[in-house]
């Protein structure tokens, strides 16, 4: 399975606002998301927006990225005003399955969004 | 304590039943396999095999029909094992050859316990436990629901990071799957220790009472299963206030 359209774009992007390799920019980005509990074969663009604000900017500072906050509104913005299209239902996560075995509210993968933020 | 035990062993066999049932009950409504592997498992591991264990046990079978009863109780022993390899594959891991090949050896090794008799013959118990047949057979019927008992723990730890960021669908969702692994670890942990006590018994070892541990398993497994699928309101309020305090 292949990592999703919205990572790779964040990677890229951040890969192009740092001094860093693809690799490095992926690398950060992945441990992002997994503190997030994300996956970054299946991250939206909606929750990329949220680690990106409650994050990233963290990651980038521990790792000696200066003035890391401007740099995380700057990608957020291009992350909000860039469109991933309408991409082909994949495989149901197991969050998913375990929603509908247990019997919780659940939403499609292409309506699933972040609940207001709590801070 | 007799009591107690038997109060233990019926809630944990009510609780397999109610999942299993309702599983099964999804799975027509939905035909989805997740819910058509687990209720099918739920069922016959917590129930159905108990059922055909007593049932064997207290009818006498003609020496002729022994094997043919034998194989099929093995062969209906063997699926739910089988079928919670295949949930582990299918639900968590499905892109990676290596869970495929995990589930094939697991399917492999359960078809030995099948064969078993026919490969070292019907050994005695205190025989049995000295041959390495029987224990990598036991292993591969209690891994897969460990596996799956680990994978859902994974994930209960995914979900509540999400929750703590707000990205949380249903903050409950996480602490059902809390209660899942537990009921799930529970189910395990009783395995391993009914094998821990035949094996000390062949050993001579000291006897390790199983009333005790049948008593808490049997309890947690119920209560635990019993709150992922069915959390009282203020259970699940209580819940949401948690993530919201962690927030």
């Amino acid at each position: 399975m292949f990592d999703s359209p919205v990572f790779n774009w964040m990677s890229s992007a951040l890969e192009d606002v740092t001094p860093w390799n693809a690799q490095s920019a992926r690398g950060t980005v992945r441990l992002a998301l997994k503190k997030a509990g994300l996956d970054a074969r299946s991250v939206n663009k909606l929750e990329m927006v949220v680690v990106v604000d409650r994050l990233l900017e963290r990651e980038l500072a521990v790792r000696g990225i200066e003035d890391a906050a401007t740099v995380c509104r700057d990608l957020r913005s291009r992350l909000e005003a860039e469109s991933f299209g309408g991409s082909a239902p994949g495989p149901a996560r197991p969050e998913d399955v375990f929603s509908r075995l247990l019997g919780t509210p659940t939403r499609s993968a292409s309506d699933r969004g972040p609940e207001p933020l709590r801070r | 304590m007799n009591i107690l035990t038997a109060i233990g062993a019926v809630l944990f066999t009510a609780a397999c039943l109610t999942v299993g049932l309702r599983l099964l009950f999804l799975a027509r409504r939905t035909g989805q396999l997740p819910e058509l592997l687990i209720g099918f498992s739920f069922l016959t591991g917590g129930v159905m095999s108990y059922v055909l264990a007593g049932v064997f046990a207290y009818f006498e079978v003609p020496a002729v029909w022994a094997p043919v009863l034998g194989t099929v109780g093995r062969l209906v022993y063997i699926g739910p094992p089988v079928a919670m390899a295949i949930v582990a594959w299918r639900v968590f891991r499905q892109d990676r050859p290596w869970a495929g090949l995990a589930v094939g050896s697991l399917m492999t090794l359960n078809l030995l316990y099948v064969l078993r008799p026919f490969l070292i013959g019907n050994l005695l118990r205190r025989e049995l436990v000295g041959n390495p047949l029987y224990w990598i057979s036991t292993a591969a019927q209690i891994l897969p629901w460990l596996w799956v008992a680990i994978e859902s723990f994974l994930l209960y730890q995914q979900l509540r990071k999400r929750a703590r960021l707000g990205l949380a669908e249903d903050p409950a969702l996480a602490y059902r799957m809390l209660m899942w692994t537990i009921g799930l670890g529970t189910l395990v942990l009783l395995a391993i220790s009914m094998e821990a006590t035949s094996l000390a018994a062949v050993l001579g070892l000291p006897h390790i009472p199983m009333n005790p541990i049948i008593i808490v398993l049997g309890l947690t497994c119920a209560i635990s299963l019993w709150l992922a699928f069915f959390p009282p309101k203020a259970f699940l309020g209580r819940f949401e206030q948690g993530v919201s305090r962690e927030t």
